[in-house]
């Protein structure tokens, strides 16, 4: 896999593309060849998570637990990790946040369209649809058959936070790690100075919304970009309630969240749509900073 | 003297509980820590100087502690 | 649910899913040697070595090692005579000769010391920090084991810190020769001293609180206050008083010193730290009183010249003042009602310090930082009291103590 390294100021900047997204480590030392073995750890890290928990791929457990047709798979301790966080994430959310939800995606095709599912078929899906019809007891799942766990709205989050883990021990410097707009950063540069980090703007991948500066600590942006639907002036965004299958109204075209982690951050990014118009409420309440754009 | 060093002591505390009680009005936001966060601006940047300093300073004065705790665990004094 | 407490149980759900926050897992060792040496009196060589480790989940464990080597002469206590004067050494066994005018310095001062320390602190919770450490140290003559805790706590997003700390140590002392009597006079070489049988054992409970407050984007501010008991044999053995003829000031006799055995001590503590262009400042402000009526007052400053790249330049000035232990003696006089407690040790008399020093650090690789420092630091007190007695008029009976201080440091990230 491609990866790229360049010297930009004071700091290395190597860049590579995992996860569907364009990946970025910036590390704030001199040495090339030190830069070049700290990103390529993170780099092999990120793409073990993506290859690990894609949704995309036949060879991973998520294929496996998909496939499974109601017989109990056995998983292993990062997936049973990453099932518990989703399964007292839904509890949190009230049922908002379902890792179940992705079978929604077949009926829902965000692709700016009018191609708005009727009621009849979106009622036809809901009974594939909901974390509380799956049985959970660590480490052995059993899902029905047709049902389909989906972590991509954990994942990239997650992988942030373990290429953060895993250079924290080994770059011994301070260090950025972006992937697509999810971002943590530890450890102080030895100019004092915070990263400078940009927000896009929703829709225009190249025209940033939001300028923040970011010492230590994580960002996280749940945004629905140009994924929609119109119809009859009506905005569907591509934030779907699992529980009635249908895009939540008036959710915010993006949200972005400070935390200390960037999974934390990025869950309250996510729950902080699903809440539709209460967005801001929701996140006045929480604490954390955040930025919402309409 | 004594009624000097008392009278001392207390201001002393009650800038300390003022300094509580005005907190509200004080601190930054997570994001503005950024100068916060630079070697120099820790209260004690070289622990290790500090203490070395303190055990000097422990075995040559009648008074010790404060940064580094009370003092003791030493012959010196 | 509250979106608040949603937030609480989401960090502690990324905890439990092995994505900690802020902490990373480090290990940082650090190491310094310092040389000592006060003209014509004590020299010591001091290593210092700091292991530290920050585990992933914010769990720490620190280590700290350090040897030293003390050797020299220091001031006995003993007043400057106009004749040859002759003292036992400790042991009882020999003696040394002080010349007329001198002041009297006891020559067989050397010791090592090794003290081993250790540490390990665990969040409990999102702001919550509780650690616990064990302490032991141990030269010739004396024994020291601690203990301590601290529970610290974060309010106002990290802003306030408020911590609680008590320590307790419990040191034997066991001197070269055994511990003198109170008041014993020194009797010739050879010959029974007064001494005391057993051990001395010394209990110090330290309680303590601080408050460290950000006040804006540049400035934090620390207060601290501190209360130490003390319980046992405080009194040094290796020190007297001379008992001097009330006409002429030459000495008769030598009377160990004797100090009370218990002590009460009040530290107030505050610090300021600012940040000036580039530059930082500390600035730093003790009060320390106690019940033999020690108070002492010190004032302390660091300013942090950054130069770039890492580089730094730290000038550092100190000011200390205290007044006389209640008890504080420079000599007694023949004839006279002896005190309850009397010391002539110049370190409980009037005095004042000064320190002014320079400390250079500079990085080394991505990882490594070097620090160099020198000190110079010298002690005034009153060399002539008006009311000394014949001779004594004519001697200085605090003389200046000058020390240079060099460390060489060296910390390394893995």
């Amino acid at each position: 896999m491609p990866l790229d390294i360049e010297r930009r100021d004071d700091h290395w900047r190597a860049t590579f593309t995992a996860m569907a997204s364009p990946c970025e480590i910036l590390l704030d030392l001199d040495d090339p060849a030190h830069a070049r073995r700290c990103a390529s750890g993170a780099q092999s890290e990120a793409l073990r998570v993506e290859a690990k928990f894609s949704r995309y791929r036949d060879d991973n457990v998520i294929h496996a637990i998909n496939r499974a047709a109601g017989r109990p798979v056995v998983v292993d301790d990062e997936t049973a990790d990453l099932l518990d966080f989703a399964a007292r994430c839904h509890e949190l959310s009230g049922g908002r946040f379902d890792v179940t939800s992705g079978a929604l995606r077949r009926l829902w095709r965000f692709d700016g369209s009018d191609r708005v599912p009727s009621r009849k078929q979106v009622k036809q899906l809901l009974p594939l649809i909901g974390w509380t019809k799956v049985h959970w007891e660590r480490p052995v799942i059993t899902m029905p058959a047709g049902m389909e766990i989906d972590l991509g709205g954990i994942a990239k989050e997650y992988a942030v936070d373990r290429v953060t883990g895993h250079l924290a021990g080994r770059v011994g410097a301070a260090t950025l790690v972006n992937f697509g707009g999810d971002l943590r950063a530890f450890g102080i540069r030895r100019g004092g100075a915070p990263w400078d980090v940009g927000v896009e703007r929703p829709g225009a991948p190249d025209s940033v919304a939001l300028h923040l500066q970011l010492a230590e600590g994580a960002l996280a942006t749940s945004g629905d970009a140009n994924r929609f639907l119109l119809r009859r002036g009506t905005r569907y965004p591509h934030i779907l309630n699992p529980r009635t299958g249908w895009p939540v109204v008036r959710a915010p075209r993006s949200v972005t969240v400070l935390g200390d982690t960037c999974t934390e951050a990025g869950l309250l990014a996510t729950l902080a749509m699903l809440y539709g118009d209460r967005a801001e409420a929701f996140l006045e309440e929480s604490g954390a900073r955040h930025w919402v754009i309409r | 003297m004594r009624i000097k060093s008392v009278l001392g002591l207390s201001a002393l505390l009650a800038i300390g509980l003022g300094a509580v009680g005005g907190c509200a009005s004080m601190g930054v936001e997570p994001w503005e820590r950024d100068l916060l966060a630079e070697p120099g601006m820790q209260v004690d940047p070289n622990p290790l100087v500090t203490a070395l300093d303190e055990h000097i300073y422990f075995s040559k004065e009648a008074a010790s502690g404060g940064l580094a705790g009370g003092g003791g665990g030493c012959g010196c004094n | 649910m509250a979106a608040i407490d949603v937030r609480k149980a989401l960090v502690a759900a990324c905890a439990v899913l092995g994505v900690s926050g802020p902490t990373a897992r480090a290990t940082e060792i650090e190491t310094a040697v310092l040389g000592y040496t006060e003209p014509s009196r004590v020299s010591a060589l001091e290593a210092v070595t700091d292991l530290r480790h920050a585990f992933a989940d914010g769990k720490e464990v620190n280590f700290r090692l350090v040897l030293d080597a003390l050797t020299g002469a220091s001031a006995s206590g003993a007043t400057p005579s106009s004749r040859v004067q002759v003292f036992t050494r400790p042991s009882g066994s020999g003696s040394y000769q002080t010349a007329p005018s001198e002041t009297p310095l006891d020559d067989t001062f050397r010791d090592t010391r090794v003290a081993l320390s250790g540490g390990y602190a665990m969040p409990l919770g999102r702001v919550t920090t509780w650690d616990a450490g064990l302490y032991g140290s141990t030269e010739h003559d004396y024994t020291s084991l601690g203990v301590n805790t601290s529970l610290a706590r974060d309010f106002d997003k990290r802003n306030t810190s408020v911590a609680v700390r008590a320590a307790y140590f419990d040191d034997t002392i066991n001197p070269e020769g055994g511990r003198p009597e109170p008041f014993g006079a020194m009797q010739p070489a050879g010959q029974a001293q007064p001494r005391l049988t057993g051990d001395g054992a010394k209990q110090t409970l330290d309680l303590g609180v601080s408050l460290t407050q950000v006040v804006d984007r540049k400035t934090v501010v620390l207060l601290d206050y501190t209360f130490s008991q003390v319980d046992g044999y405080q009194t040094d053995p290796y020190k007297f008083l001379s008992l001097v003829d009330p006409v002429t000031g030459d000495p008769g006799e030598y009377l160990f010193e004797n100090r009370p055995d218990a002590r009460n001590k009040h530290i107030a503590y505050g610090r300021f730290v600012r940040h000036l262009g580039r530059d930082n400042l500390r600035l730093s402000y003790r009060l320390t009183d106690d019940d033999w009526n020690v108070t002492s007052h010190t004032v302390e400053l660091h300013y942090r010249w950054n130069l770039g790249a890492g580089h730094y330049l730290e000038p550092h000035g100190r000011y200390y003042t205290q007044t006389a232990a209640d008890f504080y003696r420079r000599y007694l006089v023949t004839g006279s009602d002896l005190p309850q407690h009397a010391s002539a040790d110049y370190r409980l008399g009037d005095m004042q310090a000064y320190t002014a020093g320079l400390l250079y650090g500079r990085p080394v690789g991505d990882r490594n930082e070097l620090t160099v420092r020198f000190e110079y630091y010298w002690q005034t007190g009153e060399s002539h009291p008006a009311d000394a007695i014949g001779v004594l008029r004519d001697y200085d009976l605090f003389p200046t103590v000058d020390a240079f201080i060099v460390q060489v440091g060296y910390s390394l990230r893995i």
